[in-house]
């Protein structure tokens, strides 16, 4: 051999060596795109709109709550609709000072206006800004906790979109897609709240709302106060009947969701699933107190959306409760994990929709990597067979590149962690169809070069460096498509994209480096090569 | 030595006007049944849901169609995909114009299992698209097309000429355009893989046609700059690089009826696009793309001749077929 081809030979088993090292083993170093081992992929539009009315609520309660703590009577806390305003009317005027307190404390950089016992506080423009922009990022991280809890492996959860307020989650081998994606979507704003009994009850301990919303309004005979919020509570019965009955509730919550310390599936003692929850401390002396006044009333457990509430239960006070509790309705123990699941890592601030779902089921995944894999054996056995009975010991010389072609790809793929995908699988064969071209060209121009007389070695010189030129334009265009696939594609079509364009820059490594140093080896230091099979 | 041909000596110059003639046909008719029997768009662009599912036993389409016509999907498509003992059915439902973004796809499958009690279906995939991200999609579709089209046109225009680079770009709509009507016409369907086929087969088309412009190139240099008559030039250039081309066509082609064939039918259409683009393409290749340097040069020409006798002359028409006799 001679001396300058050492280092080359080194080169070769060196990129051959790394790449194995890379690859292997393939179980672990190739990621397989969700379309192959099954999963979801999620797109959720956040709505960032809905969070400053979640805000808004939220400064209703802690407003409404520190006036009550002070003992301060005022007529009604709302915020109008449409505003961004919360007016608190009819407020004792002699404590004027106090309630601006209490504003510059829960609500401290909103405008406050005051006229005649009537205060409003103006949430700013830019401060919704602020709370739409932390809205998404505190999604996200509820989000990431969720799916955590849910035990995924190597999940994707991202932000994404021009405007920010979109979020990729995909979740690769789910058994229960469908339960992962109620878990993910559900707000789980969870707040306890007195009921507000209509005039002229005195049973408050057995008294049950009507079935329908005007029933309930028409108890309260000149319209619903101010203050007061109807939440239905829906009941599916076994034979698929469905009842409701419709809660007079307190607007301001006694606690809210954000106030759990944690939470937890318990059994009662009547051995029904529950789910159990500890309270912060600031906050569990806010439910004392809150229950320490509707002793046997009824509380009720709100749990919804920006869009949606519904009353969970609403239990009967017997005891004074200070930082523990629970809530009980009709679970069984999958759906009072999950709910303690959704309270644990806390709410998310505003509704989330799902504008994009694909889920692909293991069975349909483990068929496609099956048909893909045939595909590509076949297609590389024909290539290899032809390639052969054309081209002789040149083609098995072709061969040989091309398969370490696929090799390089691989190992290009296990380093840079892309993703196998089907379009992907598509996009491997495709290269090796496109990658003997460089082979093919060379070979015809060399067949030429022998054609019109030349020696052979002079012909496989010509051949190579006439063939390299037209070998670069090629590359050149396709890789320029195959670019802009990249940036058009999602998910799939990037995967196919990858493949291509990695399988095309290692082709100009093994279609001219490594095969004519595959000629150089085996022509040797020969002289007088007399014929070249080809 | 195995050979396609030896020493080929073809005179594809000669009709050119024929085979550009032909191909142009072809378009229009593309057009036509483009035009006629419109593209069938995925979700991906149109929004909607699609739902595989296997049931346990054979199912009963029509049944199914009026459970989820119950369930308020009346517009749903129902077919049964696969082999008849996979027991697997495919719906399709449309978006309802106007209406929220919600997860379609899990609530038909939750319909359709409530409607067979007793019965576990496994859901094979399933998937849902917005409106909006439909939109979106299109756009960013169009724009990759147009992107790679102007990045290939760049690219030759840098390396050879610039009317070189728009007869690349005149074979690669052509290739595309008919490959398009054959799709549309076989009744796939337009998905984001299909999107990025029609990509790489546009990478392809131009790959194809840059061989043998290098070619062209290559010879004009070797004659001294001096081209003499360009359709043997070009004649001669297609000749040389006719093996490769018919050989690497054949070969990209194998790989893909292979996925054609067994890639299973995820991968069908996809793969469709780059059996028949291949086809399409390299003919375009030979026929289409060279010719075009011709004709462009013949265009060029009789101008320049009809400007030249124009302007002594009085009366240019007379002229100007004379002219166009003689070199024909």
């Amino acid at each position: 051999m001679p001396k300058n081809s050492m280092w080359k030979l080194a080169l070769i088993l060196g990129t051959i060596a790394l790449s194995i090292w890379l690859i292997y083993p393939p179980k672990e170093k190739i990621n397989l795109g969700l379309d192959l081992q099954g999963g979801s992929h999620l797109l959720l539009q956040v709505e960032t709109s809905a969070a400053v009315k979640g805000e808004i609520d939220l400064a209703i309660n802690r407003v409404g709550q520190a006036l009550k703590e002070k003992a301060i009577t005022y007529a009604s806390i709302a915020s109008p609709d449409g505003s961004q305003d919360v007016v608190i009317a009819g407020v004792d005027p002699s404590r004027s000072k106090e309630v601006r307190e209490i504003l510059t404390a829960h609500v401290p950089d909103w405008q406050t206006t005051v006229s005649e016992g009537s205060w409003t506080a103006h949430l700013p423009e830019s401060l919704a800004r602020q709370i739409q922009a932390t809205s998404v990022d505190t999604t996200l991280t509820v989000l990431r906790q969720r799916v955590d809890e849910l035990g995924v492996k190597e999940p994707i959860i991202q932000k994404q979109g021009a405007a920010g307020d979109r979020i990729v989650v995909e979740l690769p081998g789910l058994d229960d897609p469908e339960r992962a994606k109620n878990i993910l979507q559900d707000q789980a704003k969870l707040e306890w709240k007195a009921v507000a009994y209509p005039p002229g009850v005195t049973d408050y301990e057995r008294w049950f709302p009507p079935a329908t919303r005007e029933a309930t309004i028409a108890l309260f005979g000149a319209g619903i106060p101010a203050g007061v919020e109807l939440v239905p509570q829906v009941d599916l019965q076994p034979n698929g009947t469905r009842t409701e009955a419709w809660w007079p509730l307190q607007t301001v919550s006694a606690i809210v969701g954000n106030d759990l310390r944690s939470a937890r599936r318990s059994v009662d003692e009547m051995q029904r699933s529950v789910v159990a929850f500890t309270l912060s401390p600031e906050a569990g002396r806010r439910f004392q107190a809150a229950t320490r006044e509707n002793l046997r009333r009824r509380m009720a457990i709100v749990l919804g959306s920006s869009t949606k509430k519904e009353v969970v239960s609403a239990p009967v006070i017997q005891d004074v409760i200070g930082d523990r509790g629970q809530i009980s309705g009709r679970f069984d123990i999958k759906s009072a994990e999950d709910l303690a699941l959704k309270l644990r890592s806390g709410a998310i601030p505003t509704a989330v929709s799902i504008i994009e779902e694909q889920t692909v089921g293991p069975s349909l995944g483990r068929d496609s990597v099956r048909a893909g894999v045939i595909a590509s054996l076949l297609g590389f056995a024909g290539i290899t067979l032809f390639m052969l009975v054309w081209y002789r010991l040149s083609g098995l010389n072709a061969v040989v590149a091309l398969l370490m072609n696929v090799l390089l790809v691989l190992g290009a793929m296990a380093y840079l962690g892309a993703t196998l995908t089907l379009p992907g699988i598509a996009g491997l064969i495709l290269t090796v169809g496109m990658a003997v071209d460089s082979n093919v060209l060379i070979f015809e121009r060399i067949r030429e070069e022998l054609r019109i007389g030349k020696t052979v070695r002079s012909a496989i010189d010509q051949g190579f460096s006439r063939a390299f030129g037209t070998i670069i334009d090629t590359h050149v265009t396709t890789i320029v498509s195959a670019l802009f696939l990249l940036g058009y594609g999602t998910g799939p079509v990037r995967g196919f994209a990858v493949t291509l364009i990695a399988g095309l820059l290692c082709s100009v490594f093994t279609a001219v480096f490594v095969s004519r140093f595959i000629y150089d080896l085996v022509l040797g230091e020969r002289r007088n090569v007399e014929s070249l099979s080809i | 030595m195995f050979q396609i041909f030896k020493d080929s000596k073809f005179d594809f110059m000669r009709l050119r006007r024929f085979w550009v003639g032909i191909s142009f046909a072809l378009m229009l008719l593309s057009i036509g049944v483009i035009a006629t029997r419109g593209i069938t768009w995925g979700i991906e662009f149109e929004g909607g849901a699609q739902v595989q599912l296997k049931y346990p036993s054979k199912p009963d389409v029509s049944t199914i169609r009026n459970e989820l016509s119950r369930a308020g999907y009346s517009a749903a498509l129902v077919t049964t995909i696969g082999k008849p003992q996979d027991n697997e059915i495919y719906v399709r439902v449309p978006l309802t114009p106007g209406a929220k973004d919600d997860d379609v796809a899990a609530q038909v499958v939750r319909a359709l299992q409530a409607a067979s009690p007793g019965q576990a279906l496994t859901v094979q995939s399933q998937s849902y698209i917005g409106p909006a991200v439909g939109r979106e999609l299109i756009q960013k579709a169009v724009w990759a097309v147009i992107g790679a089209i102007g990045g290939m046109l760049g690219y030759i225009w840098i390396r050879f000429e610039f009317q070189w680079g728009l007869a690349a770009i005149i074979a690669l709509i052509h290739d595309a355009v008919i490959t398009l009507g054959l799709f549309t016409l076989a009744g796939f369907e337009m998905s984001l893989p299909v999107v990025a086929a029609f990509l790489t087969l546009i990478g392809y088309s131009v790959n194809d046609t840059v061989v043998i412009f290098d070619r062209i190139r290559e010879n004009r240099q070797a004659r001294g700059g001096v081209v003499g008559s360009l359709p043997q030039l070009i004649n001669d250039s297609v000749n040389q690089t006719l093996s490769r081309t018919i050989l690497t066509s054949f070969l990209t082609w194998l790989s893909c009826a292979s996925i054609f064939l067994f890639g299973g039918r995820a991968l069908r259409d996809f793969s469709f696009v780059l059996v028949v683009g291949i086809i399409i393409g390299t003919y375009s290749t030979i026929y289409i793309a060279s010719p075009i340097l011709v004709l462009w040069q013949d265009w060029v020409l009789r101008r320049k001749e009809a400007a030249v006798t124009a302007a002594p002359a009085a009366t240019p028409k007379p002229t100007a077929k004379k002219v166009r006799a003689g070199k024909a």
